[in-house]
Formats: structure tokens, C-alpha cells, sequence
């Protein structure tokens, strides 16, 4: 099994300890989990669970609101922001080399779109 | 025989190609083709009885849609997408060399031979769409000298057309894209801070929702639909279109049209309905205006101009969203259609002063440790980030954490999320080390990423001093290897485009 820390980030930021007691720390760059719909097996790592998640579908047939996750009591401050980060999230989805991937995308910008128009203007 | 002229700019648009000279005076100027045509509509056909590919209005007007093909731009960071003709498999880069082709061919009979050029590109576009378009070129015949992001090259013309100074950001609403691009000009250059796209979402757009606006009307008119097959859809599709910018000039308008079951009608349509109707696209062009802010930690009052670019902008919707928005005015050139290319030809002359950046991230994929909880992320790391001035190259060291390790994997991702669902796996590589070493022996990840926005990457060794070049390259039956471009290449000489 390969595995490996990450040591250095880039050239611009200090060098890590491995030993260094706070932060994170890349460790093994693993071969690229498949984006299938299959059952995942019982997680058993970090990737294994990551996915499991991933396999997960949207339900496009749920209200804008949910597709964003958002929860009553939510402020609209925290709601831009969630949309904010859903929308580069999805937006960059759109033009994934995935195509199950760019259709999730297609809706959940759709739903993205929706729920700002229902905030008042910032 | 006219002598080669130095600088062409070719805009390939989703929707119309254009391409511009830069005139002896220094200024550019939009070179039209053989049909009189200052834009060329990007539709190509395949002629059944005769052995000729027609580009331009007479490929969109022909009247089949089964040997026609449009909006291939969409398609080009598809590796799977083909077209399938006569028994012939074309792959995107092929349907637009032929458009490139037809450019090259029918503008150097008015300016000479044509060799050189600067091709644009939407600013969202990735690796693999960069890469087809530069092999579309390769394939027309065309040497390309550079690939600029049209944003770019539009901030280039307002530059120099309207001498624009100062943080500018440029929305084009192009035919099937939408970019966001903001720059800081002055007399020195340009340079670009920060860019952010939408692959899917343009003026097509829009034309999808007035269809639907019409379809409904006549639905209720005459309780049949309009279309039966691909063919009347496209027909009512250009109805709309034509309706669409009517309403960009009136507050009311009207359009024609009909089927064999209903019969003719005349669909009227306001502008306040229309835009009712799209108000969530123009939401969504709000929500990647703020994301390109955010990019730069900017509030809107941080951009001194606001400048307009593709068809798209001429919907007063927009105009007025961004008014706004800004509160300001936004800047018109008045051919919002034909800025990115004479922009482009202006940065054939002068790229040299204009400092891009590269408009997708790229990494790794690794399990990360908390070291203060223990907890693992399988997550994406970034080595190059997005909106880093290019040409650029960075490097990240890793230790190995395991005795006798043989093996190393290391997988290049496209794209900025965390999640590495949400990031596209470019190339990978399997670096072989000598067996019976200890854990914390050193391998370093460098990326380079070139003028082009092309992406290479190494890995090395540091004990051993072995070096592997990733091999970025795509699997799908839209994808060109290296020899089957130059193949295509040689073999378009000999074909017949009108």
C-alpha cells in the first residue's frame, strides 16, 4: 500500500513537521474511487466513507430550499453565504468531465438561482 | 500576391465566429467571409448529395437538422461527444476546424494567406476544451500562436476603443457561455485578476425559455403543440430568437407562427413577461458576478466600469440588472458581438502587455490527517489555485509514510473544490521506487502551467533523482491523440467547405 505525508505546501508557505502538533497533513494520495452508483461497502476509512457520500444522487424532485440545505432560522447573511459557496461548487460542476456530475449541476444551480431570488437584495 | 498579414484574432463562438486584422493604421477591423458575412453563424452541414461542408447562414438555413450541427462549442470538454455522419465519426475539435477552416479560406482572399492567429476562448474553459480548440486550429490549417480568454481579449478593445482605465469587469453573455472577468487596465498593460465562468449558460439560454413561452401560447390557443420533430422545433427555436431581439428594442412585439395540425398563429409577447420568464438565468449571472468578487475580496463599488460584451448584453434586463447592481451605467461598444475578436487581433500585436491568469486549480488527491484530532478527509489539495498569474509553476514535497514502499500514485486534479467528487482526475502516474527504503523518503509534485493554460506535471524522486512527466491526456471518443490531429490535418486539405 503507498502512502505518503505531505511536507511541504507550495513553495511560498514554511515547511511542516511531521511531528508538528496542530494542522493537517495530506497523507496518501489514493487511486480515484469510481462515481458509480453501486453499493459501497461498510466504510472503513476516510475514502471509503467519502465514498459512500459521493455515490449518493440528489433528489431533484425535492424544493429548492432543501436541495441548498436550507434550514429555518437561517439569517439571509448565512444563507448568501451557502449559496455563494454551493454555487462555485456547482457552477464549476456544470462543465465536470463527469456527465451524471453536469446534470446534478443543472439543478442544483437552478435551485441555487431560486432561493437567492427569494432573499432581499444585499 | 498579398504578403501574410501579422496579426489575426479568430473569436470561435458558440453561436458566431468572427475573425479581425489588425489594419496597417494599427487598428483592428472585422474581416468578413466569402458570403459578405461579418459574423459566420458556427453551424456546419453535411451536404448528402455532394462532398462539401457548408459553414455559416447556409448551413443553418439549410433545412435538415439530422446534417446539421450547431452549438459544437458546448460539446468541446466532452471527451465522450461525437457526431456521427455518412458512416464518418467527427469529434468536436473536427466540427470546429471546418468553421476555422472556412474562416482561414475565405478571409485570406481579402487580407492574404493566413498562417497566424490568436484563437479565444470562454474563460471557464478547462484543459480539455483548451486542448480540442487548439487542435481544431492545428486542423484548419492554422498556426496558433496563442489561446486568449475572450474576456480578455474584450478588455483589450475597450482598452484601446474607448481608452478605459482603471478595475474593470467585463460581462460577456456570449451564445453559450457567460463569463465574469475582472482586470486592472492602465497605460502600461493589463492585467487580469480574477475570471470566473458558466460553461452552460448563455444566449442559447434564453432562447430555450422564450420557445417555451411560445409553445405554451400556441398550446392554449389551438390545444395542439407546435413541433413534431427536430426540424419545426428548430424552426420555432429561430422564431424566438428573432422575438427575443425584438424585445431588447420594444416593450411589445410579435412573432409568426405555425404547424400543420394548428395551423398559423401571431404569438405577442411583452418584455416584462419575457423577463419574467428568465429571471432565474439572470439571477444566476448575479450569483457568478459575486463569486467574482469574492475572488478578490472586492465590493461592486471597487469596479470603476462595468463593460457589456456578447449578444446577450443587449437584452435591457441585463443592462439594467447591472445598473443596479453597480450603480453605474454599464460600458456598450455598440458591436458587443465583434469586440472579443477584434480584441483578439489586438493581443496578437500586444499579448505581450497583457498578464492572465490560469482559471482552474490543480492537485492532488490525498487522505488528510488532523494532526490535533486524528480524523481523516479524503480530499482534493491544491497545488496551483485558481486565478494564480500565469505562466506559472509551483511544487509540493511529500514524505513517504511506510517502509518499503515501491510504488507511488499520484493523481492531478482539475478544479478548486475540497470534495474530490466535485474535481475532475486529469492524469495519473505510477512513479516506481527502489525497494527496502525507509519511510520519510522524499517525492515532489511539480505542476507548470503555460501561457495556453495548458498543465504539465512531474514527480520526483528526491533519493533516487527519477523524474516522470504526468501524461495529461483524455480517454473518449471525442478525443484526438497528438498523430490523429496532424492526420486530420493533412486530409482537411483536400476537403471541400463552403
Amino acid at each position: 500500500m503507498i502512502e505518503f505525508l505531505k511536507r511541504l505546501f507550495g513553495l511560498s508557505k514554511p515547511a511542516a513537521s511531521r511531528n508538528q502538533p496542530t494542522g493537517t497533513a495530506p497523507r496518501r494520495p489514493a487511486a480515484a474511487p469510481g462515481r458509480s452508483s453501486a453499493p459501497a461497502p461498510k466504510p472503513q476509512g476516510a475514502r471509503e466513507r467519502w465514498a459512500e457520500a459521493a455515490a449518493k444522487s440528489i433528489d431533484a424532485t425535492a424544493s429548492p430550499e432543501a436541495l441548498c440545505g436550507i434550514t429555518e432560522g437561517m439569517s439571509p447573511l448565512e444563507i448568501d453565504q451557502r449559496l455563494a459557496e454551493l454555487h462555485r461548487r456547482h457552477n464549476r460542476a456544470a462543465t465536470s468531465l463527469d456527465a451524471k456530475l453536469r446534470e446534478e449541476a443543472a439543478v442544483m444551480l437552478d435551485a441555487i438561482a431560486a432561493v437567492k431570488e427569494k432573499l432581499p437584495p444585499s | 500576391m498579398q504578403s501574410s498579414p501579422q496579426f489575426v484574432g479568430i473569436d470561435l463562438g458558440t453561436t458566431t465566429t468572427g475573425l479581425a486584422w489588425i489594419r496597417p493604421d494599427g487598428n483592428p477591423e472585422i474581416v468578413p467571409n466569402a458570403d459578405g458575412e461579418r459574423l459566420t453563424p458556427s453551424v456546419v452541414y453535411f451536404d448528402p448529395h455532394e462532398d462539401v461542408k457548408l459553414v455559416g447562414v447556409a448551413a443553418r438555413d439549410s433545412g435538415d437538422p439530422d446534417r446539421t450541427v450547431q452549438l459544437i462549442k458546448r460539446h468541446m470538454d466532452d471527451p465522450e461527444f461525437t457526431v456521427s455522419m455518412d458512416g464518418r465519426i467527427w469529434t468536436p475539435a473536427e466540427i470546429s476546424a471546418v468553421i476555422l477552416a472556412k474562416m482561414r479560406r475565405d478571409c485570406s482572399q481579402i487580407i492574404g494567406p493566413i498562417e497566424d492567429a490568436v484563437l479565444t476562448v470562454p474563460a471557464n474553459f478547462n484543459e480539455l476544451a483548451r486542448k480540442a480548440t487548439l487542435a481544431a486550429g492545428r486542423i484548419a490549417g492554422l498556426n496558433v500562436r496563442r489561446i486568449v480568454n475572450e474576456p480578455t481579449a474584450a478588455a483589450l478593445y475597450y482598452a484601446h476603443a474607448q481608452k478605459l482605465r482603471g478595475r474593470i469587469m467585463v460581462y460577456d453573455l456570449g451564445g453559450g457561455t457567460l463569463d465574469i472577468t475582472i482586470l486592472e487596465v492602465d497605460d502600461h498593460g493589463i492585467r487580469c485578476l480574477a475570471s470566473e465562468g458558466a460553461g452552460r449558460l448563455g444566449g442559447s439560454d434564453f432562447d430555450e425559455r422564450i420557445l417555451e413561452l411560445i409553445a405554451d401560447a400556441y398550446q392554449s390557443a389551438h390545444g395542439v403543440g407546435l413541433w413534431e420533430n427536430e426540424l419545426e422545433r428548430r424552426r420555432v427555436l429561430q422564431s424566438g430568437e428573432d422575438l427575443k431581439k425584438m424585445l431588447s428594442k420594444l416593450r411589445q412585439a410579435s412573432e409568426t407562427v405555425g404547424s400543420q395540425r394548428g395551423g398559423v398563429a401571431r404569438i405577442e409577447l411583452t418584455r416584462e413577461v419575457f423577463e419574467a420568464a428568465v429571471s432565474r438565468l439572470f439571477t444566476r449571472t448575479i450569483l457568478l458576478v459575486e463569486q467574482a468578487l469574492a475572488s478578490v475580496r472586492f465590493s461592486p463599488q471597487d469596479i470603476d466600469h462595468v463593460a457589456l460584451v456578447g449578444g446577450g448584453t443587449r437584452m435591457p434586463g441585463v443592462r439594467r440588472m447591472l445598473k443596479d447592481y453597480f450603480g453605474t451605467e454599464p460600458k456598450t461598444c455598440g458591436n458587443v458581438d465583434e469586440c472579443v475578436a477584434l480584441g483578439a487581433a489586438l493581443f496578437a500585436m500586444k499579448g505581450a502587455d497583457v498578464e492572465e491568469v490560469c482559471n482552474h486549480s490543480y492537485g492532488t488527491l490525498a487522505l488528510i490527517e488532523d494532526a490535533a484530532t486524528g480524523a481523516e478527509t479524503y480530499a482534493n489539495t491544491i497545488v496551483i489555485p485558481k486565478n494564480t498569474p500565469i505562466p506559472c509553476e509551483q511544487s509540493q514535497t511529500y514524505v513517504t509514510s511506510e517502509d518499503n514502499e515501491s510504488l507511488i500514485e499520484v493523481e492531478i486534479t482539475q478544479g478548486e473544490d475540497s470534495d474530490p467528487k466535485y474535481v475532475d482526475i486529469i492524469g495519473r502516474i505510477a512513479l516506481k521506487v527502489p525497494p527496502n527504503r525507509p519511510a520519510g523518503c522524499e517525492v515532489t509534485v511539480t505542476y507548470r502551467y503555460d501561457e495556453n493554460q495548458r498543465v504539465k506535471a512531474t514527480v520526483r524522486d528526491e533519493r533516487s533523482g527519477k523524474t516522470t512527466e504526468v501524461a495529461i491526456s483524455y480517454e473518449g471518443a471525442g478525443v484526438l491523440s497528438d498523430s490523429e490531429v496532424e492526420a486530420r490535418r493533412e486530409a482537411f486539405d483536400s476537403l471541400r467547405i463552403e
